[in-house]
């Protein structure tokens, strides 16, 4: 079940990439995005659940975001300078 | 286009505009679509039905989307559903036994005292929830007084955890969430006595879903924290003014 959750996110968040990477969105709103998933991350770390698939899940959700992060970063960023 | 067309399509994009615009404050449309639906010649207690549908369809929607972002918490929302579950059949069994239009008036009070701190309040203080009865609480409160009222229980809990602390993005994720629970066995006892317009039911039911996640895409990608509590006043706002306008008996 997680399995295909785990696509289902996969494919959700690599279609949104291209608005995600959009530089008129404020860094602010993709910083809170990635805040919040390591939020969660953190406390499945403190209650011992890391061997779970719903935190391997959130693991693969945080490397989409982090990636989405980077692709802003060298497109927008660079752009401003 | 047939006569009967253009209604579906009024229904339709009425919904599909009040569900993108509710769903970016993380709450369902009921509480715009019930009176203008009523005000269309629908009979209150349809309107209601469907109404309460449209709030679950958009929210669930909403949910889905943001449980797969990876910015739902549920273990967050679970002490809210379980004490609101509980606390609103309480509420409306109260409701018999109390004055409903002291507890409406103090309940209009508190949503326009809360929109004016929302609007012009710029506390950045941050809760990290580690207690689940401070949860349990919220949502108890709030399950008796939507149940005893007769009015949802997402635009009550919302400036409440905002108030407390909590950033207003999370809370309008976990609302979203919440909603469905209470939502859709109000509409499971309508349909006991009301006589549905399935065909209507299913137009509507598209477009809150349309709705639901344009207005959820817009809150995640397009706002911050601060824009979603204006967002969430101006709800609050046009609750108030709802009651208000009910119990003037205009």
């Amino acid at each position: 079940m997680i399995h295909i959750m785990k696509k289902i996110a996969d494919w959700i968040v690599e279609n949104e990439k291209k608005e995600a990477a959009d530089c008129s969105i404020p860094d602010t709103v993709i910083d809170e995005w990635l805040q919040t998933i390591e939020e969660r991350k953190k406390r499945m770390i403190e209650n011992n659940k890391t061997d779970t698939q719903q935190y391997e899940m959130l693991q693969d959700l945080d490397n989409r975001v982090k990636e989405i992060e980077a692709i802003r970063q060298k497109k927008c960023h660079t752009k401003a300078q | 286009m047939s006569p009967e067309l253009i209604h579906y399509a009024i229904y339709f994009f009425l919904t599909l505009g009040l569900s993108t615009l509710f769903s970016m404050g993380g709450v369902g449309s009921a509480i715009g679509l019930v009176p203008i639906f009523s005000m269309m010649g629908m009979p209150i207690n349809l309107a209601k039905a469907i109404g309460l549908f449209i709030n679950s369809a958009s929210t669930i929607t909403a949910s889905f989307m943001n449980f797969f972002r990876g910015v739902l918490d549920i273990k967050f929302a679970i002490p809210l559903i379980i004490s609101i579950m509980i606390a609103t059949p309480i509420g409306a069994w109260m409701s018999q036994y109390v004055q409903k239009e002291v507890v409406e008036w103090i309940l209009v009070a508190f949503l326009l005292v809360s929109a004016i701190l929302l609007l012009f309040s710029n506390r950045e203080q941050k809760v990290v929830y580690d207690k689940a009865w401070v949860l349990y609480v919220i949502g108890a409160v709030v399950g008796l007084i939507s149940g005893t009222i007769g009015v949802g229980g997402g635009s009550l809990i919302m400036p409440l955890l905002i108030l407390l602390g909590f950033d207003a993005k999370k809370a309008a994720y976990a609302i979203s969430f919440v909603i469905p629970f209470s939502t859709l066995g109000a509409f499971a006892t309508y349909l006991s006595f009301v006589d549905m317009d399935w065909v209507l039911l299913g137009v509507v039911t598209v477009a809150a879903i349309i709705g639901g996640y344009i207005g959820d895409f817009i809150m995640h990608y397009r706002l911050t924290p601060k824009q979603v509590k204006k967002l969430i006043a101006v709800v609050l706002l046009l609750l108030s003014a709802k009651m208000i306008y009910k119990l003037l008996g205009l």
